[in-house]
């Protein structure tokens, strides 16, 4: 048999924790931002955007997607979005593949909507069908198209573009429970690790908390996000035996800020963690100001949300 | 004077041989009387030559083509002896002169009369025959032993003695010239008792055993009478005493003389053990040779082929894993090590299932007289290491070595709370033997092989860059294998050499809920190859081996990628599975080592192999390599063959894809790869220690796997192809008794191609100049200095042009520009070893220190990108990073 060569597992280990990273972190928002899309069902019955809501549809139920955004530009910009949407090319589950031949393509802002066409489709890695979105989104700019490099502009003065792919999950099947959005209802911080004084993040920014003074570490504070009960779905999936099992959702959680410093850009559910309080540590910055905040959460399933916040830093 | 120049084989032997049988051939002459001594009147009974004298062959009659006979007057004495030898009829050209000069070294039965003894007058015809002589240059010599005694000081012990016994026949004798000089050249390989005999020093004896065509070196160091005990007869030469210069275990150095493959290049003991940047391991060391390349984790990149296109052997079974972690450390003890043979290609028959390189680690014998102990620590590793005999015919010998890097990484690890180790790094492996010889034709060694890498950690943080790669973390890899080793001789022209191994090989690696793999492999592997003299002029080798085995895999993961594939592990087909499949894979082969004229040495072969894992294919290796040695201390070399390989396991594994059962893991219709390889070059002897090689090679390969994203069902296929074109240049001074090194440098360029058509494009580890040089000095008084140079062009990268964010990952994909289009900068280092030796008079003692990047250079070895690509830095290799250890013989 051929040797099996494998590298330094103490070197990846390391580099695994990043050692050594002297580039931007995640959870940092400098720039115009994309943080997920999230799809709903708008044809089945009782699904809105505020309720538990379903992110598969069939064959000619109508989708809406929504663009999870932040732009962290003083001045407000519109943001323009190019959809691109149609069958995944048979690229043994590469969710990057897409076949331009059999798409659709919608123009506006962060929100569409779109009815699930009846064609074929691709597969995804679970072997499931599926559609592929691809999306350009422009922020302060103008979309147009480059025929030499055959890629999308954003162009105007300080535009920023980012390029998303996104896969929607087609139901061709009823035997599977449908799968559903996670929720996030919301955050509280707890000052200097405190859990006995939570303090309500709210949109408008009504939490007040001490820019950090400290000459070497600052402060940490905790922040936790409240998980919508239910969020963590259950569903058939394959062992690697090939047999059905029932599992568990494990939600992976974002938490991204404009200023202050986090500990963590994600958190995930392990099996020894399941559903544990979901919190991560950030620190005041030093100068005052308001510091904008986006927590998101999704399933491995296509489920999506998130919510953002404000803070005050006094 | 060469040896083979001195060769002369008059035709008189037939005479003089005929003669000792009674069959008078001498002509007795009219009896000439002398005042002093003739007698009155002819003996009766003619005098009968008893001992015959072979007389050198001049080589200027040799070259001029002159042959014929020397008509001789011999006078002899009332006891045998010649006394007087006069040419009455000469050839001239020297051969006269050396008629003489064997004439007058016979011996004769005296003459007779009336039973009494008397002098003699005869004449005598000595004969010189080209043919003869030239056809006995020829074969004869089998194996030969050279080297050089040495004293106090190092300086050369002249006019020594030194006797050669073999265990049957007559003994031999040699003088040391004033460079403390000999050679034996041998008609038969076994085991012979040398003894070496210097005036003001103290007897030396020692056994060495030579194979069949071996070229052996060695160094004899003597102590002098007047300041030390004497050191015992061992087998390891003795130590210098008194000036604490020199250092016992590396006093005997080997080099063989290449024979069935084009280039070979041969590690000698001192050279693995002082050579800087590895530590005093043999296989790092075998990165410095020509041909290549760089490589961070211990790959052995040759050629421009990929590492899974060469193999390791430790004498005839393939080793699973060559390195602990990825390169600190060889998994079989230096200490054991015989020689490391490498060849970079076009290799010799033996060999098979491989389209890159070979490297064939010789376990040595077990000293056979006494014991020996020997301990080695650094900062990485400990190991023991001991031999000696039981009986006379029984010997062991027996290894072990285990890391402490899991304390040091544990401490730093521990200060990091992204992560929480459950088993700290270690690696271990083993050694044991026990060699036996029944009879001097035969030699038995069991051995057992064992190694084993483990590491398991806990990454509390999830990774921004893929979230889910997070949880508990383990790899584990180990083999364990025991060995029989039968040699064989059936005559001086007829031997063999029969190798089985039994082992087991186990890999594990989990990631996380993401990956994991439990493989065991149950390896059997056997090999027999017979050698004889099929005529005076050519050697047939012919053998047989095979490998296979069960191998059990538990594997949940994605495909492993091909060479220069670009993965984003989130975005590929996931693959489950539990299988075995049994590889069974036979191999023939036939090769002959012809000397069709003086010099040239022709070796075609065929193999033939059979690999039921690869869509039961048959393969059909014809190969070809010549030597010629055109001028004296001038060879031509090069070569000619096909090379195939199976593809990996898991590549052609039909098991089902637990994930998408209408799929299989692998393609169970690829079939081998190929590669055809040519080379020509020449070597250069400027002296017998200072040597130059030059050679260009060519490799095509056709049939490369290459992964197929796109196509279900079928993931891999025979698709790939590549060329690979370049040239080495090795300069090269062997050990000698104050300096080593090399320079060597490599040209080349390695290009592939995925498709038939495609664009080819650069090989992932592609390194068009290799530059390593080599020196070790030793300044005396037990100090050694030496250091290493390289500069390496930088390995090929893929540029990121732009990134695209995965909303069902949260995560964004780099998007790749033109694959390894650009390359790092380039990689220069200066390692330095500095060694101390203080010899005792049972053992020594040596200290070093190395130091890896003594300048500090930042070496760039890849780039590292911030979350969305839009920022990137470089990441450099290992900064300065010295080595303290202690060697300690016993």
């Amino acid at each position: 048999m051929t040797r099996v060569k494998h590298l330094p597992f103490a070197l990846a280990a390391l580099a695994a924790v990043g050692c050594g990273n002297d580039l931007d972190p995640a959870w940092k928002i400098k720039t115009f931002r994309v943080f997920g899309v999230r799809i709903d069902n708008v044809s089945r019955a009782g699904a809105t955007p505020a309720n538990p809501d379903a992110t598969e549809a069939s064959p000619g139920e109508r989708v809406a997607l929504t663009l999870a955004y932040v732009d962290p530009s003083t001045t407000p910009r519109a943001v323009q979005v190019v959809w691109i949407i149609g069958a995944q090319a048979s690229r043994m589950g590469n969710t990057i593949g897409f076949d331009p031949t059999t798409a659709d393509i919608l123009m506006g802002g962060a929100e569409q909507s779109y009815t699930v066409p009846m064609r074929a489709y691709g597969v995804d890695p679970q072997g499931r069908a599926r559609l592929q979105a691809l999306a350009f989104a422009c922020a302060g700019g103008t979309v147009g198209f480059d025929a030499t490099t055959r890629q999308p502009t954003c162009t105007g003065t300080g535009a920023e573009s980012v390029l998303i792919t996104r896969s929607l999950v087609v139901r061709t099947a009823e035997t599977d429970p449908i799968n559903h959005n996670p929720g996030l209802t919301g955050a509280v911080l707890y000052l200097n690790g405190d859990t006995t004084r939570p303090v309500p993040l709210t949109v408008e920014g009504d939490a007040r908390v001490p820019r950090c003074t400290a000459s070497d570490e600052c402060p940490q504070h905790v922040i936790e996000l409240t998980v919508r009960d239910g969020s963590r779905e259950t569903y058939t999936a394959r062992n690697t035996a090939g047999d059905p099992v029932v599992q568990p959702e494990r939600l992976q959680f974002g938490y991204f800020v404009t200023d202050g410093e986090m500990d963590l850009t994600f958190y995930v559910d392990t099996a020894g963690r399941p559903s544990g309080p979901v919190r991560n540590k950030w620190s005041a910055p030093r100068t005052p100001g308001t510091v904008r905040m986006l927590f998101s959460a999704q399933d491995t399933r296509g489920g999506f949300t998130w919510i953002e916040r404000r803070v005050t830093v006094e | 004077m060469r040896p083979r120049e001195r060769l002369a084989v008059p035709l008189s032997v037939a005479i003089v041989l005929a003669a000792g049988n009674g069959l008078a051939q001498i002509a007795p002459t009219t009896p000439q009387t002398s005042p002093q001594e003739a007698p009155a009147t002819p003996p009766t009974a003619a005098p009968r030559l008893t001992q015959f004298v072979q007389a050198d062959y001049p080589p200027e009659a040799l070259e001029a083509g002159i042959e014929g006979a020397v008509l001789l007057q011999l006078s002899v004495d009332v006891e045998g002896h010649v006394t007087d030898a006069q040419v009455l009829t000469g050839l001239g050209h020297g051969l006269d002169e050396a008629a003489v000069a064997a004439a007058r070294r016979f011996v004769f039965s005296p003459g007779r009369r009336d039973g009494q003894p008397v002098p003699a007058v005869l004449r005598y015809r000595y004969r010189f025959s080209l043919a003869a002589a030239r056809a006995a240059q020829q074969p004869v010599v089998r194996a030969a032993l050279h080297g050089t005694v040495r004293g106090a000081g190092e300086n050369p012990v002249a006019s020594a003695v030194v006797t050669l016994t073999p265990a049957t026949g007559a003994p031999r004798e040699a003088r040391t010239d004033a460079q403390g000089a000999f050679r034996f050249e041998l008609d038969a390989a076994g085991e012979f008792r040398v003894s070496v005999r210097a005036e003001g020093y103290r007897d030396y004896d020692v056994t060495e055993t030579l194979r069949e065509r071996d070229d052996v070196g060695v160094t004899y160091r003597l102590s002098a009478v007047s300041t030390e005990p004497a050191p015992a007869a061992t087998n390891t030469p003795a130590t210098t005493r008194g000036d604490g210069e020199d250092e016992a275990g590396e006093a005997t150095v080997r080099a063989r003389r290449p024979a069935r493959e084009v280039t070979r290049q041969t590690l000698e003991f001192r050279e693995i053990l002082r050579m800087p940047g590895t530590g005093g391991d043999a296989l790092r060391a075998v990165q410095n040779f020509p041909g290549v390349a760089r490589a961070i984790n211990g790959l052995l990149i040759v050629r421009g082929s990929t590492a899974q296109d060469t193999q390791i052997f430790a004498d005839g079974t393939l080793i699973p894993i060559v390195y602990h972690f990825g390169g600190l450390s060889s998994v079989v003890s230096s200490e054991l090590l015989d020689h490391i043979d490498f060849y970079p290609g076009n290799f010799s028959a033996r060999y098979g299932r491989a389209q890159g390189g070979i490297v064939d680690v010789g376990l040595r014998s077990p000293r056979r007289e006494g014991w020996r102990l020997v301990a080695n620590v650094n900062l990485i590793d400990a190991s023991l290491f001991v031999e000696g005999a039981i009986t006379r015919n029984l010997s062991f010998a027996a290894s072990f070595r285990r890391s402490y890097i899991d304390a040091v990484l544990g401490a730093v690890l521990s200060g990091i709370d992204a992560v929480t180790i459950t088993s700290l790094p270690v690696y271990w492996d083993y050694q044991a033997m026990l060699e036996w010889r029944p009879t001097t034709r035969d030699r038995l060694r069991l051995a057992m092989l064992g190694s084993d890498d483990s590491f398991a950690v806990v990454l509390n943080r999830p990774n921004e860059m893929a979230p889910r790669f997070a949880g508990s973390f383990s790899t584990g890899i180990g083999f364990h294998t025991g060995q029989l080793l039968w040699e064989h001789t059936f005559s001086s022209t007829t031997s063999s050499r029969a190798v089985v191994s039994l082992g087991r090989n186990a890999i594990n690696f989990g990631g996380g809920e993401a990956f994991g793999l439990d493989l065991t492999f149950l390896q059997y592997t056997a090999r027999y190859e017979l050698s004889t003299q099929l005529s005076r002029r050519i050697r047939g080798n012919f053998g047989i081996d095979i490998v296979g085995g069960p191998a059990t895999a538990s594997f949940n993961g994605i495909r492993p990628p091909t060479e220069g594939q670009q993965v984003d592990p989130g975005n590929v087909a996931r693959v489950a599975t539990n299988s075995t499949d049994t590889l069974y894979r036979p191999g023939a082969y036939a090769e002959f080592e012809m000397s069709p004229m003086r010099g040239l040495r022709l070796v075609p072969a065929v193999r033939i192999d059979y690999s039921r894992d690869a869509n039961r294919s048959w393969n059909i290796n014809p190969r070809l390599a010549f030597r010629w040695e055109f001028l004296p201390t001038w060879t031509l070399k090069g070569g000619v063959g096909q090379f195939n390989q199976p593809p990996q396991p898991n590549q052609t594994s039909g098991a089902p894809n637990n994930y998408f059962p209408s799929q299989t893991v692998g393609n169970p219709f690829l079939r081998t790869q190929r590669s055809i390889q040519y080379s020509l070059g020449f070597e250069h002897d400027f002296s017998r220690y200072v040597s130059l090689s030059m050679e260009g090679f060519y490799k095509t390969l056709d049939d490369q796997v290459v992964s197929q994203q796109g196509i279900a069902n079928t993931p891999y296929l025979n698709q790939g192809g590549g060329r690979i074109y370049g040239g080495e240049i090795l300069l090269r001074h062997r050990p000698n008794s104050r300096f080593f090194g090399w320079l060597a440098y490599t040209i080349s360029r390695s290009e592939r191609r995925d498709s038939p058509g495609a664009d080819y494009r650069i090989f992932q580890f592609d390194q068009t100049h290799i530059l390593t040089a080599i020196a070790s000095v030793r300044l005396g008084r037990g100090w050694e200095v030496g250091a290493r140079f390289r500069l390496v062009s930088g390995n090929p990268t893929t540029p990121v042009v732009g990134s695209i964010f995965n909303g069902d990952t949260g995560t964004y994909s780099q998007i790749p520009g033109v694959p390894f289009s650009t390359r790092n900068n380039p990689f220069h280092q200066l390692d330095v070893r500095i060694d101390k030796t203080w010899n005792f008079s049972r053992g020594s003692l040596n200290l070093f220190l190395e130091v890896l990047n003594v300048y500090n250079n930042s070496n760039p070895e890849g780039v590292q990108y911030n979350y969305n690509y839009t920022q990137s830095q470089t990441v450099t290799g290992i900064p300065i990073f010295p080595n303290l250890g202690v060697r300690v013989e016993y």
